[in-house]
């Protein structure tokens, strides 16, 4: 066994598991790697010292705070939203063609979710959860908000 | 909204049963889904990022997308190991954002974890010597290495569970592993081992941590 070998199956060991007769063959005849395992062991067991604090009591307050629905807002806000959704489409509408046709395939671009943005995030995600049914909206409104969310 | 998750269903209880309540809107199957895995999330991302409040973020983070993909949780999927991947890769992606912040170290919270009550004052002060230097020289590691090692070591995943949790084949998380075992015993040569092999430690080092 090379030294290379004997450090990559120490590696996968935790101790004080059995080092195996080969791997302890190997340590026995090897002076560098005798040191280095050595020095690990203590390294683990000082990691083993390393508590974290316990977590702050308003956790789960604040997640919850998070997750409530939002109250809705009054129908004159709705409407004023409304008037002022009008009034810049219809501004939009104004600026001319070749510019409105440039610059909305710029915006388009730009505001197109980048499903890259948190790849192996979504590739773990898709491990664990099905992917939203075809054409249920609200399962597709739930993917986009998780994409939105990557801050 | 009806609580309808009983209090101390942690034992052998079934997280697929609390994602089913949640999934249908149940507040308290979801605190207790909390209360069972906050500390691991919340350990696995102090550990990583050597900052409460961003470990705090971290677990909220999780736990938010945790209650969002409820209605589409697989029962047969185990759950530890999605929070914990999940808590992993935004954990990566936050210390790839913020590298400074590593490098300042651990705040002042993660000394009193290694306060000795029975120690007299001399062995306290070797022992929050070493911790300091343990929690500096993990968090100096590269974040990679990092996280297979706080996988491995704190939260008993073999070489197998890091690497799906990573994302990684099981040989390039025994690599990081050896790595960051090997880095770690040369950074902390001095503080580790028995008392005739360590070092003194000078007085200046703890009176900067005072």
């Amino acid at each position: 066994m090379i030294c290379a070998d004997a450090r990559a199956r120490w590696a996968a060991l935790k101790p004080p598991d059995p080092l195996g007769s080969e791997l302890e063959a190997h340590v026995r005849n090897c002076s560098s790697c005798e040191r280095l395992l050595e020095a690990d062991r203590l390294v683990w067991r000082a990691l083993g010292e390393w508590s974290a604090p316990p977590v702050s009591a308003g956790l789960l307050g604040r997640m919850e705070a998070r997750l409530r629905p939002q109250p809705a807002q009054p129908m004159w806000f709705a409407l004023a939203a409304a008037c002022l959704a009008l009034l810049g489409v219809s501004a939009g509408a104004l600026l001319g063609g070749a510019l409105q046709t440039h610059g909305s395939a710029q915006a388009r671009a730009a505001a197109t979710p980048s499903r890259s943005t948190e790849p192996s995030l979504q590739a773990a995600f898709t491990r664990y959860f099905d992917l939203a049914p075809a054409r249920l909206l609200d399962g597709a409104y739930a993917e986009l908000e998780l994409l939105d969310r990557t801050p | 909204m009806v609580v309808r998750a009983a209090q101390g269903l942690c034992s052998s209880a079934d997280d697929a049963w609390l994602m089913t309540q949640i999934a249908d809107g149940d507040h308290g199957a979801f605190a207790a889904l909390v209360e069972r895995y906050q500390q691991m999330v919340f350990a696995l991302a102090y550990r990583h990022l050597g900052s409460r409040a961003d470990a705090e973020d971290m677990a909220q983070e999780t736990f938010v997308r945790l209650y969002q993909a409820a209605p589409r949780y697989r029962q047969a999927a185990p759950l530890r190991a999605y929070l914990l991947t999940i808590t992993s890769r935004l954990c990566l992606n936050r210390s790839a954002r913020a590298p400074r912040r590593r490098e300042q170290g651990v705040d002042g919270s993660a000394l009193e974890q290694f306060a000795t009550v029975d120690a007299g004052p001399e062995q306290e002060l070797l022992g929050r010597e070493r911790a300091l230097a343990v929690q500096r020289a993990v968090l100096a590691l590269p974040d990679d290495q990092r996280l297979a090692l706080l996988l491995f070591r704190f939260e008993g995943l073999s070489c197998e569970a890091v690497a799906e949790a990573m994302g990684k084949s099981v040989a390039a998380v025994t690599s990081l592993l050896w790595r960051a075992r090997e880095r770690l015993g040369h950074e902390l040569e001095e503080f580790i081992g028995d008392d005739k092999t360590r070092k003194v430690l000078p007085a200046r080092r703890f009176e900067s941590l005072s």
